[in-house]
C-alpha cells in the first residue's frame, strides 16, 4: 500500500486528530454567536482557520494538501464578500439606508448576523487560503514517498 | 537641502509643535469627560440595566440609547460594528481580499494553466 503522506510521530497525531473537532466547533460557536457576545466573523473566523495547523501538525504537508481545496476556498472567498454587499444593499432598496437592518424590532432575525456569518465565512477561507500558500513554502515536498517506503520496510 | 526648504520645514514642524503644546495645555485644564467614580463593575455585569447612559452626548447617544429600535441587535457593539460602522466592516474585508491576492502572487508556484513550471524543477535538480 502506497502512502501519501509523510509519518508523523503517533502522538501528534492523536492529538491533531482530539483537538481538530473542538477547534472547528469552538470557531464556530464564537462565528454563530457574534450577535450576543464578544467575538464575530472576524475572530471566529481566524480560529476555524487555526485548524489547518492542527492538520499540518498531525498529517504533514501531504495531508494538507489532499484535505483542502486551494482554488475553491480563494473563489468562495469572493463570493462572500458579495454576499456581505448583497446583504447591505438590500437596506438600500427597502428605501433605507446602506447597511441598515430592515427587519425592525421584536423580531429575531436580523440582517446584521446574516452580513456577520458572511464575514465569517469570508475570513475562514481567506485565512485558511493564506496558511495553504504558506505551509507549501515550508515544505516544497520534492520526493514525498521515499521517506514513507523507507519506514515501512523497516516496520 | 536648499535654504527655503529649510525655511518651510521649520516653520511647518514649529506650528506643528504650537498645536501640540495648546492642546496638551487646553486638555490638561479641561475637566476630565469620564472617570469611573462609583462604578461597580461585578454589580454592573450582573445587571447591565442599572449603568446611567443618559449622560451620554451627539452620535453615541443614539447608538446607546436607541439601539433596538433602530437595529433589533441585542448587543451595542454588533451593532456599531455591522450596522452604523457597515462601510468599515466591508473595507476591512476588502483589505483581507487584497492582502491575500498580494500573498497569492508572491508566494504561489504555477502557472495560470494550472501546471508546475518546470524550469525551477530543473535548476533546482
Amino acid at each position: 500500500m502506497k502512502k501519501t503522506y509523510k509519518k508523523t510521530p503517533i502522538i501528534s497525531r492523536c492529538a491533531s486528530d482530539l483537538f481538530l473537532p473542538l477547534a472547528c466547533v469552538f470557531g464556530c460557536y464564537v462565528v454563530l454567536h457574534g450577535s450576543t457576545s464578544p467575538g464575530g466573523g472576524f475572530q471566529g473566523g481566524v480560529l476555524v482557520a487555526s485548524a489547518i495547523l492542527l492538520v499540518y501538525l498531525g498529517y504533514g504537508g501531504m495531508g494538507v494538501k489532499h484535505s483542502f481545496n486551494e482554488h475553491m476556498l480563494h473563489s468562495s472567498e469572493t463570493v462572500a464578500e458579495i454576499m456581505y454587499v448583497v446583504i447591505a444593499l438590500v437596506g438600500v432598496f427597502t428605501g433605507l439606508n446602506f447597511c441598515v437592518n430592515f427587519v425592525f424590532a421584536g423580531q429575531q432575525v436580523d440582517t446584521s448576523i446574516l452580513m456577520n456569518d458572511a464575514v465569517g465565512y469570508h475570513v475562514m477561507a481567506g485565512i485558511t487560503c493564506l496558511l495553504i500558500m504558506m505551509l507549501s513554502v515550508l515544505e516544497p515536498d520534492d520526493h514525498p514517498h521515499e521517506v514513507d517506503d523507507k519506514e515501512e520496510a523497516a516496520a | 537641502m536648499s535654504g527655503t526648504k529649510k525655511l518651510v520645514l521649520s516653520l511647518t514642524l514649529a506650528v506643528l509643535l504650537a498645536c501640540g503644546v495648546w492642546a496638551g495645555w487646553r486638555m490638561a485644564n479641561s475637566e476630565p469627560t469620564y472617570d469611573g467614580e462609583g462604578v461597580d463593575l461585578v454589580e454592573l455585569y450582573e445587571d447591565p440595566s442599572s449603568y446611567d447612559n443618559t449622560g451620554a452626548d451627539g452620535a453615541a447617544a443614539i447608538m446607546v440609547n436607541e439601539n433596538l429600535e433602530k437595529t433589533a441587535a441585542d448587543n451595542v457593539v454588533f451593532s456599531v460594528v455591522f450596522n452604523f460602522r457597515g462601510y468599515d466592516t466591508m473595507g476591512e474585508s476588502f483589505i483581507l481580499i487584497a492582502a491575500i491576492a498580494g500573498s497569492l502572487v508572491i508566494l504561489r508556484k504555477t502557472t495560470h494553466s494550472g501546471k508546475k513550471e518546470e524550469h525551477n524543477h530543473e535548476e533546482n535538480v
